[in-house]
């Protein structure tokens, strides 16, 4: 691990001012670094070094100039389902694997405005289908943090690639996106912070679709000051999406000092679910008790839908998936069958070749749901039970400030344990504790708090309610500063 | 010289936490609010399998043009209905569906203005197949 | 006021109901006569398509026109690209509102977008973004006159409901090369932004279903929410027509599509009748399917790609929040206001009808005549406004009988009648006061169609006044008397013949080469023979 990464991005960007480190050289030992790493993680479909050296020398320039953008000179890598201009957006599947947007996602575009400097697109379950960051077409990715990489543990998914590239310190943030926990999850098995945002407060415009309605940005990072620094740069409305929240987006800024007398922490009981290896859980016992010895209150809760959350998720996911996917039919962009002898077959031939079987079959079951005879019975039903988990979540709040829970259920799984089972059984399992925060829209934050028997990270979730960013950050700072992870990295 | 810094770089890790309490994991100080047994679901687990008609299958594989290999499919499918079926369980009378987490919010209207078009090379940028670079194309 | 007429006349109306009379100021309503058992009853239900007129599409920013250079008016949504999300445009919103509020419509204060799923080639996205659950309006209703050229029957008025308004996505334009064997796409028109009005099934034929589209562009014309042209696809019909016995269930109906004429509404649905008819009385069965109009052998034929198979799946769009109104007035920037747009509203063809009848009294059929055409129309107004003293009902009459008739003579279409509000005026008013007789004010108006002279120059020139001065009428009837053959002709008149006037009129005007008023002469003449 090269000290240069250890630091924070204010750190590297001071460092950049007192000219004791070149953007342009520090890109360049990168990519070599990359290049040699990543052969063992695999964790880009692309990589844009002439693109990221050419950037890093504008950086340069500007900082040289004293016009230093806020974000110059930082490297950072773009999971592969946000369209980027020019550089190819393959969502890991040969569907797209010959489609180049010619625009960029607006949250990727804020942070190339602000100077960031992208390395690469990094790999994902083809489409964000997966929690495992191991069906795409480019093979599946490694966790940083495996002992063997000949026996490797899963990234976990599907922004299994944005994790580790910040775990194995090849940028120095990520984008990456949530539906169910994508983001959350992989942070939780590599090691890093992630952060699912408020929906609404990101804008999804150029964020290939997998679920309108719960899909948002995240964001990848290794510590919490650089995570509301992303945030912050790119969060607010956008015209371009009609889901944005239309109020001008504040800066937030840390709490100076968390008020804990006043400090209301939930622990939903329902989280304690099958699965949960006994060093999670006590990770979490430790962590509410410690947040209780620094004054803050602790009160066990229910949220008793917090159980139905993993079937409605699979109902709503399905039922959306196979209208997203509607659009791929080789005419306008994407994968073309050779087959000209009706319409029906060129898009038959076409969708069969593109998409991998995971795709196929949730097509199918949407499509099932959402027949006119089945709509009531399950996609209706499902909105509505998806109403009660979301009221959990109001009801809680009434009462508690923040709520504390695990966010993947073990260390990471072994690869080839994990493939034993099938997609949607994995994700039952992985998602339990992320997806009810995507069903109600509120905001969540992982934190790796330390490594397990294994040697490998375990992380806490935190979630608040909607616009409690503020309250999120500092709460999982002060978590951070207290456990101090990081250190765990020079063990590697 | 990697080596020398990372030594470097832990003996000031070092320094600087002795100032910091490590963090001790195992000492429990109050009554723990965590539950330390696993909680069952409040709610009846049981499935429905449903068996899928011809008929049925014949119309999802028109809607979903993907040819999947048919008894393959079919089983998936019932796989996902029997596990999609546990929210019968559940009571939802006189329950809303959330069909967007921002109902209350209203869907902003955009001014009457040609902000976007003119765009051709970059609309057929992407397709595989194009007649003259102007028109899309599809089988008759 | 008109609307809660036209709402309270719905809550009567029931399909098998027959309104004999309802005294509604002047209308007259009526349905056919009662037919025999045995006999077919037709019903119709039309669905219409109304491109909106915008600048910029539904959903994105590109520019809403017809015949652009191909693929030129595409954003990126429209063409499906993966990562863009629709946003939605204000004036779309606005029309739909004037639209249905100029039908009587109710106006939900909250609406919702819906996806339409099937796969076709013109259809990038695989799926139509409409509002198919919750739509910006819901009931409402359109009366309106129904009255056949073809044999002059007296008109009556009709009323059908309207079940709702939403709006829609226009879908792309596929262009099949038979030689190549390929569809070619075209882009431009996906994503334009449509109402869609559908009908209770509340016409009994095809010329009611055309005066009912009649009417529709007329209001559309007045509100300017659609340029209704049908011929660039602006405005698109399709009827759904079935047929029944009195006292049976209704008949399994087939949809026409392709319609492309206020015309072809009627024949196309008046051959689709016949045919279903014939299918019937033969022992067959009427087939759900969809037809074309295909209106050069004038019949409607079998479409080639039947959807047997077919679920439209509809799904809320999550990309779009749900839609709100603002009904009460108060002062809000963002949201559309209902009442300032209710405010709004132009005087619409019902209300003209009415101001022709009441202000003008005129007669029904006139008044629905002049408005059926906003060209008479504009003429009308022209001309009274110009002079309120003229006669209105001269003035429809040289409208709708000497105008047209001089316009077909030419093989000119009334649009592009290159005679002037001012040379009409002139024309009635010499009318009026006898200087022209009606077979000479012909040749005028034949004249104006050539030239911008007024007509009393053109009179002039051609020395086609009437001669109206009593004196002169009195000298001609005296020389006239006077002559040989006159002489004769009075004695017979004294005699008894009193018929022998008329020839003695016809002399006087061969001799005065038509140019006298010949009321005039005919008094003259009693009195002169007294």
């Amino acid at each position: 691990m090269s000290r240069l990464t250890t630091l924070s991005i204010k750190q590297l960007s001071r460092k950049f001012d007192e000219k004791s480190i070149c953007p342009k050289e520090l890109t360049i030992k990168t990519f070599s670094r990359i290049k040699e790493d990543n052969k063992k993680l695999n964790v880009f479909t692309a990589l844009t070094e002439d693109h990221a050296i050419r950037k890093a020398g504008e950086s340069a320039m500007r900082i040289n100039d004293g016009k230093k953008l806020p974000l110059d000179g930082i490297l950072v890598s773009v999971k592969d389902n946000f369209c980027t201009k020019s550089v190819p957006t393959t969502c890991a599947s040969k569907m797209l694997k010959n489609f180049t947007p010619t625009y960029n996602a607006t949250v990727y575009d804020k942070l190339e405005k602000a100077g960031a400097i992208l390395v690469g697109k990094t790999n994902l379950d083809e489409f964000g289908m997966g929690s495992g960051c191991i069906d795409s077409i480019f093979g599946s990715s490694k966790n940083f943090w495996s002992e063997d990489y000949n026996n490797p543990r899963i990234c976990g998914g599907s922004s299994g690639g944005s994790a580790t590239s910040v775990a194995a310190g090849f940028c120095m943030a990520s984008l990456g996106s949530d539906t169910g926990g994508s983001t959350r999850n992989p942070a939780s098995y590599c090691g890093v912070v992630g952060f699912k945002p408020t929906y609404g407060l990101l804008s999804r415009h150029g964020l290939i679709p997998l679920v309108n309605s719960m899909d948002v940005p995240g964001i990848l990072t290794k510590s919490v000051d650089d995570c509301l620094q992303i945030f912050n740069t790119i969060a607010g409305p956008d015209k371009l999406d009609s889901t944005t929240i239309k109020k001008p987006f504040n800066p937030i800024e840390l709490l100076k000092q968390i008020d804990f007398k006043n400090l209301k922490v939930g622990i939903p009981r329902e989280y304690n679910c099958e699965g949960l290896t006994s060093e999670v859980l006590e990770a979490w016992t430790k962590m509410a008790d410690f947040l209780e010895e620094n004054g803050a209150q602790i009160h066990e809760i229910s949220m008793p839908y917090t159980t139905s959350s993993i079937f409605v998720y699979s109902i709503l996911n399905q039922c959306e998936v196979s209208s997203n996917f509607s659009r791929y039919d080789g005419i306008e962009y994407g994968h073309r069958a050779d087959d000209e002898t009706s319409t029906e077959n060129l898009y038959a031939k076409t969708r069969a070749e593109g998409f991998n079987n995971v795709v196929k079959n949730r097509i199918f079951a949407g499509n099932y749901f959402l027949l006119r005879k089945n709509y009531d019975k399950y996609f209706l039903k499902a909105l509505k039970v998806r109403r009660l988990v979301s009221d959990d979540f109001s009801k809680a709040f009434k009462n508690v400030d923040l709520l504390l829970t695990p966010t993947t259920l073990s260390d990471a799984p072994l690869l080839n344990e994990f493939v034993k089972n099938h997609n949607r059984d994995q994700c039952a399992v992985q998602d339990f504790c992320t997806c009810p925060a995507n069903m109600a829209g509120i905001p969540s934050i992982t934190i790796p708090v330390k490594l397990s028997s294994n040697k490998l990270p375990i992380s806490l979730q935190l979630m608040g309610p909607n616009f409690s960013e503020q309250l999120l950050f500092s709460t999982a700072k002060f978590i951070e500063d207290s456990v101090d992870f990081l250190s765990n990295y020079h063990k590697m | 010289m990697l080596t020398r810094n990372l030594k470097n770089l832990i003996q000031l890790r070092t320094f600087c936490s002795s100032k910091k309490k490590i963090f001790d994991w195992k000492e429990i100080k109050f009554k723990t609010k965590v539950p330390q047994e696993t909680v069952k679901s409040q709610f009846s687990e049981k499935t429905e399998r449903i068996k899928i008609t011809e008929n049925e299958i014949f119309l999802l594989e028109k809607l979903s043009l993907v040819d999947l290999e048919r008894k393959e499919a079919v089983k998936v499918l019932e796989d996902s209905i029997e596990f999609a079926s546990k929210i019968h369980n559940i009571n939802t009378e006189n329950v809303e569906p959330l069909y967007t987490v921002l109902e209350n919010y209203q869907l902003t209207l955009r001014d009457d203005k040609v902000t976007d078009g003119n765009i051709k090379k970059d609309v057929l940028r992407n397709a595989v197949k194009t007649e003259e670079d102007t028109y899309f194309i599809a089988p008759k | 006021m008109f609307g809660i007429i036209q709402l309270n006349l719905c809550k009567l109306f029931n399909r098998n109901l027959r309104i004999k009379t309802i005294n509604n100021g002047h209308k007259t309503f009526s349905t056919k006569p009662k037919l025999k058992a045995n006999v077919f009853k037709s019903v119709i239900g039309l669905e219409i398509h109304a491109q909106i007129l915008s600048e910029s599409k539904l959903f994105s920013g590109a520019k809403n026109t017809f015949a652009s250079e191909i693929n030129s008016c595409v954003g990126l949504l429209d063409a499906g690209i993966p990562g863009c999300l629709p946003v939605l445009n204000k004036r779309c919103v606005e029309a739909g509102v004037k639209t249905a509020l100029a039908l009587s419509c109710a106006i939900n204060e909250v609406s919702m977008f819906d996806r339409k799923h099937y796969f076709y080639s013109d259809l990038p996205s695989g799926y139509q973004i409409t509002q198919q659950r919750a739509p910006l309006a819901g009931k409402g209703s359109l009366i309106f006159p129904v009255i056949t050229p073809a044999n002059n029957s007296k008109p009556y008025y009709k009323a059908v409901r309207i079940h709702q308004i939403q709006l829609e996505q226009d879908s792309g334009k596929s262009l099949h090369d038979d030689e190549l064997k390929i569809s070619l796409i075209d882009l431009n028109r996906a994503g334009i932004p449509l109402m869609e009005l559908v009908f209770e099934p509340d016409l009994e034929d095809g010329e009611e279903a055309a005066a009912l589209v009649k009417e529709l562009i007329l209001i559309f014309n007045s509100i300017e929410t659609c340029s209704c042209k049908m011929e660039e696809g602006a405005l698109r019909v399709d009827a759904n027509v079935s047929i029944h016995k009195e006292g049976e269930p209704l008949g399994v109906r087939t949809e026409i599509k392709n319609i492309g004429s206020v015309r072809g509404v009627a024949q196309a649905i008046a051959y689709e009748i016949e045919r279903q008819k014939i299918v019937k009385i033969g022992g067959g069965v009427i087939i759900n399917e969809t037809r074309q109009w295909d209106a050069i052998s004038k019949t409607t034929i079998p479409m080639r790609d039947k959807e047997v198979v077919q679920d439209y799946r509809y799904m809320p769009e999550p990309n779009l929040l749900p839609l709100h109104l603002n009904m009460n007035g108060n002062e809000s920037d963002e949201l559309v206001n209902v009442k300032s747009i209710q405010k709004s509203l132009p005087v619409l063809p019902q209300g003209l009808r009415d101001e022709l009848i009441n202000k003008y009294k005129l007669s029904e059929t006139t008044a629905i005549i002049i408005v059926n055409d906003p060209v008479l129309h504009k003429y009308f107004q022209d001309i009274i406004n110009s002079n309120q003293l003229r006669s209105p009902k001269l003035i429809t009459n040289i409208l709708i009988n000497e105008l047209l008739t001089t316009c077909n003579k030419n093989k000119t279409d009334l649009e592009k009648c290159p005679i002037s509000a001012k040379q009409l005026g002139e024309l009635i008013d010499m009318l009026e006061s006898h200087e022209l007789s009606l077979n000479l004010a012909k040749l005028v108006l034949q004249e104006m169609f050539h030239n911008q002279k007024s007509p009393q120059v053109i009179a002039t020139e051609n020395d086609w006044k009437q001669i109206s001065d009593d004196k002169e009428i009195r000298k001609i009837c005296e020389k006239v008397l006077g002559s040989e053959s006159g002489q004769k002709m009075q004695q017979q008149y004294k005699a008894g013949k009193s018929k022998i006037l008329l020839a003695i009129a016809g002399e006087i005007k061969n001799k005065t080469n038509n140019r006298i008023n010949m009321a005039k002469v005919m008094d003259m003449l009693k009195e002169l023979l007294k």
